[in-house]
């Protein structure tokens, strides 16, 4: 770090971004190409969402690290509550679509607000674990058990009111998150372990009963029949024979048939691939630009969780909050880029959750670059730190 | 202890870090891996899969040929109606179609001008709506472990029968239209053309429609036809029906139309005309191949450019028509009316005038007179498809007859004095008293018993005069000697019209001399009014026996009128008679004497004419079991001729069956329509001849090709 250069410059996480944005602008204009696509402008919607996105990042650099701390249950609250709006919100204004009630549907303009959640959330846990570790010190099994116990209300709250919506996969995303943060906030090994085995043990029976008793787990905890379908579908792909596997033929041949170079721009043949420029995105890569590119796009995330890691690790000894900020982050980019990747090559079912700073989408983008500000501040502070010491 | 745990404390992210770190590469590990199974292990199947192409040819349907007069008025033409017309890519699925259905509700409306929709829906398309709308919650209505044990189309009907009826009442009247559509839209096969909507189609909407194409996958906007007849009933049931498109290619004949590249829901001629010349009519369709590649189509080529169908000239004047429709119908009319009870079984009056020279039937016409409606019908098909026993027309095929098998000459003579032979009831002439008859005599006074002597010498008994009483030699070979020569002249055989299933009449199986008598006479077998026209053109035509033919020509299509000539069909010998030319004169002469000459049956009909017309009359007696089972006794009054009797250029015949025997004699109706008829068409040639002289520096290439006709 040299003097002579803003704070301000992360050139690593710029240029991060900008590849990032590359590949989504060139992914997008590929799927705008289909059939189904034609007359749609989702580029310029999406350079539009992005440039939204990156004003957003730049408002909250004027904030510090102790601002967004003491303001963080306040934003967390505000989450929560959007989420309750959401759900007695009218017809008119929350429509449901494909039978979820997930968004705020405007006119011109569709926003989830389950997306912004989850920055929220993990704003707010970053400043729990962080003010818990700074209270105790020297910690001890109670202490772990309170902080276990706190990280899993704060995780909780918003998930039942997601579940409500109701959205499986999103939960799951937080559920994600807050084992991360579980794991990373430093609460003993006997804790994690013996919660990971309760974790297994409780899910493992539950998926057997409903698994064999599907009438008795709808009367009891109400999960919804297409739910325990979907489930059945991942234990036994062949037995399925709905739309599900008509996207998932469609993202294999199309993503099978880029091989190692792909097809190039502009040269799609799997026309019919539905939802292609949102959650299908990686097939579009897969045909377009092969398995060199789409194993750079991989490689890209690796990077960017690369440094989110070292930010974190930098962070920690100056501020704990952005350490958790960097990891809540780390995990939410992780667990959407193999879920969405996963789905598209059949490890993984298929959920709608869309791959970060690639699919088209205006809560997705303007809630993850909400979310890449927080980091940027973070690895910002951390070089005002730095040139503090230095002075 | 707080210095160690410190320690710890700091060591510990770092490692878990790692953990972190660690669990992320594993992950992106199987990432890559998996996508380089997906990739490179398999990418060449996916990629062969995808180049896997299917080639498809779709079939555009073209207008169908219209149909003119020999005037080249139109008589059959294709009306144009707007139509909205699907044609489904290949896999869509029903939720695409209830995509296109909801855009195309915005601006078609399945309802008629009363608001009614046009069609029908069962509760089970508005349930499949329903389903397509809620597809999660439908199928939430099985649990797993039955849909486990159903296949899927128990499934489905299952989830149908699980809808409710309240869920399904509630639609709105948008909802409807959409439901309404999507039928429509289901019903289609894949590339395959299937129409939406084709009646009531507004101009806006048929405008909105084609403006939106491009919102509307699979959708067109075409214009569908339906066959106009500008002159109404006139001759409409001879030119017969097509099918229209859920009836398709004839069921019977399935093999046939598919060989020959027809779609099963084609519409074909199905009766008459229609059906005779499909083959001109229909046209070629227009052949677009589509090469699709995993169920989209990525190239069209069209391999057979289309053209409509050829046109028909007909050989029919529809003026004329027109007039001997209306003369039938009022003298049937004026027969029933006047003795309503001696007529009270009379229905059909039959006549077909032709040109004897060329065949060309220049009208065919029939008229039924229905009791129960008090209603008149166009039924010339019947002229070809009734057989009726004659009575004397046929006189002139025995004069023929005897000639030929030699057992008259030229001039011979017979007292007419009634014949008994056995114990059978003694057959006599229609009158008493005609004394010693000729040839001539004969046919001018209508001679029964000459004919019977004909006929008893052809059969080998050659008394003269038969000893009455006693039983008469016969051979039965004389019946077939016989038939022989009346089939010479059209009698008992088909005429070769160009119309389907041509009717030849009913050959007696009995061989008696009584009955060879009877035939000798007309009321034996029986014969069609065409038939009877065949057989008075080839004695006015000198023999030659000439096919009736209701082509003329066949043309092109052209949008803007009448097209070049494709093909002129000429006029087809199908043999001459056996007899010298000097003895069928005789029989022209018998003829002529019939209608011109003093004591001639039908002179007091034909005397003034300027047209110089011959003919013979006939009367058959014609027994039948009425509903009640009683034995009625009608007589059939027929007429047959032609003229100018020197240059014949029309022959005509008229048949009128089962008219009261008492009432025939104050209103012989065959003689009425006779003359009628043939006044009609001497007075339109005037008519047209005075027309032509008025404007002759307009004369059209088609008024001077009629000209040389005649």
């Amino acid at each position: 770090m040299t003097n002579n250069k803003s704070h301000y410059i992360q050139s690593d996480f710029i240029l991060l971004l900008l590849l990032f944005i590359g590949v989504s602008l060139l992914a997008i204009y590929n799927a705008e190409q289909l059939p189904q696509n034609v007359g749609q402008n989702y580029v310029i919607k999406q350079i539009v969402w992005f440039s939204a996105g990156i004003f957003l990042v730049s408002i909250i650099q004027f904030f510090d690290l102790e601002q967004l701390y003491k303001a963080s249950i306040y934003i967390y609250g505000f989450g929560v509550l959007v989420l309750i709006v959401l759900l007695i919100s009218p017809e008119s204004i929350a429509a449901e679509i494909r039978g979820t009630k997930s968004w705020f549907t405007l006119p011109g303009l569709s926003i989830q607000p389950a997306e912004f959640t989850k920055i929220t959330t993990i704003l707010f846990l970053a400043a729990a674990i962080s003010q818990h570790k700074g209270k105790y010190e020297v910690p001890t099994i109670p202490s772990d058990i309170f902080l276990l116990l706190k990280i899993g209300v704060i995780t909780a709250i918003p998930i039942v009111f997601i579940l409500m919506q109701p959205d499986f996969g999103t939960s799951m995303v937080y559920v994600f998150i807050a084992g991360m943060m579980v794991l990373l906030s430093g609460i003993d090994w006997k804790i994690i372990g013996g919660l990971v085995l309760t974790v297994a043990a409780l899910a493992v029976s539950t998926l057997l009963f409903i698994v064999n008793f599907p009438e008795l787990a709808e009367d009891t905890i109400g999960i919804a029949p297409y739910q325990i379908n979907r489930l059945m579908t991942w234990f036994d792909p062949s037995q399925n024979a709905s739309g599900d596997t008509y996207q998932f033929d469609l993202s294999m041949l199309a993503l099978g048939s880029g091989q190692l170079t792909g097809k190039g721009l502009n040269n799609l043949q799997v026309v019919q691939l539905p939802d292609a420029h949102t959650d299908f995105i990686f097939s579009i890569i897969g045909e377009s630009f092969g398995f060199i590119g789409s194993a750079l796009v991989i490689l890209l995330y690796f990077i960017m969780l690369y440094r989110l890691v070292t930010l974190g690790l930098k962070s920690f000894e100056n501020s704990q909050f952005g350490s958790y900020i960097s990891f809540g982050f780390l995990s939410l980019l992780l667990i959407h880029a193999f879920q969405n990747i996963g789905m598209t090559i059949g490890i993984m079912p298929i959920t709608g959750i869309p791959l970060l700073l690639i699919s088209y989408g205006g809560s997705s983008v303007l809630s993850t670059m909400i979310g890449f500000g927080l980091v940027y501040r973070v690895a910002v502070e951390i070089d005002i730190q730095n040139d503090y010491l230095f002075k | 202890m707080v210095e160690k745990k410190k320690k710890k404390k700091k060591a510990q992210l770092p490692f878990r870090l790692n953990i972190l770190f660690f669990i992320v590469f594993l992950m992106f590990s199987v990432l890559i891996v998996q996508l380089g199974v997906v990739q490179i292990l398999n990418g060449e199947d996916f990629q062969k899969e995808i180049d896997r192409t299917i080639k498809d040819t779709t079939k555009i349907p073209v207008p169908r040929g219209k149909m003119y007069d020999r005037n080249y008025n139109v008589i059959v033409d294709n009306a144009p109606l707007y139509a909205i017309t699907y044609t489904p890519p290949k896999g869509v699925q029903a939720k695409d179609r209830l995509d296109v259905a909801v855009k195309l509700s915005e601006f078609i409306s399945m309802k008629d001008e009363d608001g009614e929709f046009i069609n029908r829906i069962t509760d089970r398309d508005k349930k499949d709506y329903w389903y397509l709308l809620n597809e999660e919650e439908a199928k939430s209505r099985i649990t797993v472990e039955e849909a486990a044990e159903m296949d899927s189309g128990e499934e489905y009907s299952t989830i149908m029968s699980r809808i409710t009826d309240e869920e399904i009442s509630n639609f709105t009247e948008e909802e409807l239209e959409v439901i309404h559509i999507k039928k429509e839209l289901d019903k289609a096969f894949s590339l395959t053309p299937q129409i939406v909507k084709n009646v009531n189609v507004t101009p806006e909407e048929y405008a909105k429609v084609a403006e939106h194409l491009d919102e509307l996958p699979g959708i067109n906007a075409t214009t569908d036809w339906d066959r106009d007849f500008p002159y109404g009933d006139t001759l409409q049931n001879l030119i017969g029906k097509i099918t229209d498109q859920s009836e398709g290619i004839l069921a019977d004949n399935e093999d046939y139309y598919l060989t020959r590249g027809y779609s099963r829901n084609d519409r074909v001629g199905r009766s008459g005309l229609e059906l005779q010349y499909e083959e001109l009519l229909r046209g070629r369709k227009e052949q677009i191949q589509y090469t699709t590649k995993k169920g989209k189509v990525i190239d069209s080529e069209t391999v057979v450019e289309g053209k409509s169908g050829k046109d028909l000239v007909l050989t029919v004047d529809m003026e004329l028509q027109k007039q001997v429709d209306e003369i039938l119908r009022e003298e049937l009319k004026t027969a029933i009316e006047k003795h309503p009870q001696g007529n009270r079984y009379m229905d059909d009056a039959l006549a077909v005038m032709m040109n004897p020279k060329t065949g060309e039937i220049l009208a065919i016409s029939g008229q039924r007179y229905d009791r129960k409606e008090n209603d008149f019908k166009n039924v010339s098909f019947r002229t070809i498809y009734d057989a009726h026993q004659p009575g004397s027309v046929v006189k002139g095929a025995t004069i023929l007859a005897g000639y030929e098998s030699g057992v008259i000459k030229p001039g011979s003579s017979f007292r007419d004095s009634p014949i008994r032979i056995g114990g059978d009831e003694p057959k006599g002439s229609w009158t008493t008293g005609l004394g010693v008859l000729n040839d001539y005599g004969a046919l001018r006074r209508s001679s029964n018993v000459y004919m019977f002597y004909v006929a008893l010498k052809m059969g080998g008994e050659n008394r003269y005069p038969f000893p009455n009483g006693e039983t008469a030699r016969f051979n039965p070979d004389a019946f077939r000697e016989m038939r022989n020569y009346f089939a010479q002249l059209g009698l008992g055989v088909k005429t070769g019209i160009d119309y389907p299933n041509e009717a030849t009449g009913v050959k007696g199986t009995l061989l008696k001399a009584g009955l060879l008598m009877d035939y000798a006479i007309g009321q034996y077998d029986t014969f069609t009014t065409l038939q009877l026209a065949q057989y008075v053109s080839t004695i006015a035509n000198d023999g030659y026996r000439v096919r009736p033919r209701l082509l003329k020509e066949v043309r092109e299509p052209d949008s803007t009128g009448l097209g070049s000539i494709y093909q002129s069909v000429n006029a087809e010998s199908l043999n001459r008679v056996d007899m010298d030319q000097s003895l069928v004169e005789r029989v022209q002469e018998g003829f002529r004497q019939v209608f011109q000459t003093q004591g001639g049956t039908a002179y007091s009909y034909f005397k003034d004419k300027e047209y110089n017309p011959a003919g013979k009359t006939g009367t058959a007696e014609y027994e039948f079991t009425d509903e009640d089972g009683n034995m009625v006794y009608t007589l059939n009054l027929t007429l047959v001729g032609y003229a100018p009797f020197d240059d014949p250029e029309v022959a005509f015949a008229v048949v009128v069956p089962k008219t009261g025997r008492g009432v025939s004699q104050q209103h012989p109706i065959n003689n009425v329509i006779g003359t009628r008829i043939l006044d009609a068409y001497f007075e339109l040639k005037e008519q047209r001849a005075g027309n032509n002289q008025d404007d002759e520096t307009e004369e059209t290439d088609e008024e001077s090709d009629q000209n040389n006709d005649e």
